[in-house]
């Protein structure tokens, strides 16, 4: 489903006047229905290749395919597509703060075109999925860390992505709420959806018990089935 | 399908319109210019109408007037008038007799005493005369040359030059207007351009949380534009409407715009023309506002 492809990535010089390598020769494939855990330290290039994925960053070499298209080569005026079957959810959660939970959602299908009748059928729907019916009226800043990041697990799943994207989903949470939002991906995996995840947080990524990818200076360590957090 | 585009369209347009009220202010600026953009560009479209037609005016009451010496007698006056018609395309020549010129005088002047008292005492002081007309300006020049050169002995004077500064003049002056009128409208259209693109650049700078959650959520490059554009496309609305407005009171209730454009029915003129008046200022303000909310969105809005 997803192949990255001997992915270089080097960042320009900036202020150190030195070329900065992110990735280095990195290739890995996942199939359908996979739940991959991405770990590394910090800066190790995690989100690199999930923007790349996205196509807010190119390769400096290499390519990735999603479903056999070589994204990179989508014209950024069809690129949209691509970003529909991925859903995509962010260590600082990216909602909107001057929009309810339920606006929130809303709006994620408004933008993309979606009927009003599709959006008063699927929200509340999705809301109830994510334990959120209660709160559909609160704003962000009325919710916890747990309830914000589902909120925006939510958003991604409103589209009914092939791929979820989730960038230090745990990050700003207490182990009880990472708990929490890892159960609810690992349901939304257990559903066929595939998962890609970026963490650093070791006690998760042991507790999953999935394929672990780990990357250490922009380069893959390993790459081991059920396996976990090691550096 | 259309629904789904209908839903969308409604969408773009409400987002632009939410654009366009958030930058109150500057928006109100952009618009502001605009209008006076539009307006300027209207009254140049007005100079240039109107120019023409004072001058076909001018040029269709012009004729050359010969007047001949008193000692001159008709025999040489039909030569000369016989000599003009051969030579040159003219649509018209009148022979007016020394006793023609007298009467068109008293039914002119009969009235004032003192004038007829004169008039009795010198008896006729009159010349001969013949008015000629032609289609073109340019035979005017051509035959006052020609009866300088042939028959300047049998001629008192030729009343031509005069008319003919009169148009030249009229050309010299709306041509100057037209090319000031031009060179400030080009420098207010800059300015518009400028304004309208730093409104979208602020608006899409305050809406750049949003515009990376449509991205994320994969809004098609087009609808997150098209808000944009739908701003712009606002800024010009409202600044055709508020100029076309402006027009419309001038030429309704203001009564002395008839004397303003020096006898032409202003009122009138706009009514003739309100369709083509309408399209230029609208479109003025709407391809202004558009063309800069273009080069904003390409060049700070990466989607």
């Amino acid at each position: 489903m997803i192949f990255f492809n001997n992915i270089t990535k080097v960042f320009p010089p900036h202020l150190t006047r030195k070329e900065n390598v992110v990735l280095e020769n990195i290739s890995f494939k996942v199939d359908k229905g996979e739940f991959v855990s991405v770990v590394g330290r910090s800066g190790a290039g995690k989100t690199t290749l999930f923007r790349m994925l996205l196509g807010e960053e190119a390769p400096t070499e290499g390519e990735i395919f999603f479903d056999g298209q070589n994204v990179h080569k989508v014209s950024p005026s069809k690129f949209y597509k691509i970003r529909r079957r991925v859903g995509t959810i962010f260590q600082d959660y990216k909602l909107l703060s001057s929009k309810t939970v339920y606006e929130n959602i809303a709006y994620a299908m408004e933008v993309t075109g979606s009927l009003d009748k599709e959006v008063k059928r699927d929200v509340p729907e999705i809301l109830e999925m994510v334990g959120l019916g209660l709160q559909a009226h609160q704003f962000p800043h009325q919710l916890s860390g747990g309830e914000q990041q589902r909120t925006a697990i939510a958003r991604a799943l409103i589209h009914n992505p092939d791929v979820i994207l989730a960038d230090e989903p745990t990050g700003d949470l207490d182990p009880y709420h990472s708990r929490d939002v890892l159960n609810l991906l690992l349901r939304i995996n257990e559903c066929g959806t595939t998962v890609l995840l970026a963490t650093h947080d070791k006690d998760c990524v042991n507790a999953l018990g999935k394929r672990v990818i780990s990357l250490r200076d922009g380069k893959i360590v390993n790459d081991i089935k059920e396996g976990r957090f090691i550096l | 399908m259309k629904e789904k585009i209908i839903t969308s369209l409604k969408r773009v347009c409400s987002l632009g319109w939410k654009n366009f009220s958030r930058e109150g202010g500057l928006s109100f600026v952009a618009v502001f210019v605009l209008v006076v953009t539009i307006s300027l560009t209207t009254s140049l479209f007005f100079l240039q109408d109107i120019a023409g037609i004072i001058i076909d005016d001018v040029e269709g009451r012009a004729d050359i007037s010969i007047d001949f010496n008193l000692t001159v007698v008709e025999e040489d006056i039909f030569r000369v008038r016989d000599d003009i018609e051969e030579k040159f395309e003219i649509s018209g020549i009148e022979y007016l007799s020394k006793e023609d010129v007298r009467v068109e005088f008293i039914e002119r002047y009969g009235d004032r005493p003192a004038l007829m008292e004169s008039l009795e005492e010198v008896g006729n002081p009159f010349p001969a005369s013949l008015n000629i007309k032609a289609d073109d300006a340019v035979v005017y020049a051509q035959v006052a040359d020609f009866l300088k050169e042939s028959h300047s002995d049998l001629i008192y004077s030729v009343d031509f030059h005069q008319r003919k500064d009169i148009i030249e003049g009229i050309f010299s002056v709306t041509e100057s207007v037209r090319r000031g009128g031009i060179i400030v409208s080009t420098i207010l259209g800059f300015i518009a351009i400028v304004l309208v693109y730093n409104t979208t650049k602020l608006a899409i700078y305050g809406l750049r949380e949003e515009i990376r959650v449509m991205r994320l959520v994969g809004s098609s490059n087009l609808f997150i534009q098209g808000s944009f554009i739908i701003q712009g496309i606002l800024m010009g609305f409202f600044a055709g409407f508020i100029s076309f407005t402006l027009f419309l009171i001038f030429a309704f209730l203001v009564p002395q715009t008839h004397n303003i454009t020096m006898g032409i029915d202003f009122h009138q003129y706009f009514l003739q023309n309100i369709s083509v008046i309408l399209l230029l200022q609208f479109t003025v303000g709407i391809v202004l506002g558009v063309f800069s909310s273009l080069i904003a969105t390409g060049k700070y809005l990466k989607v």
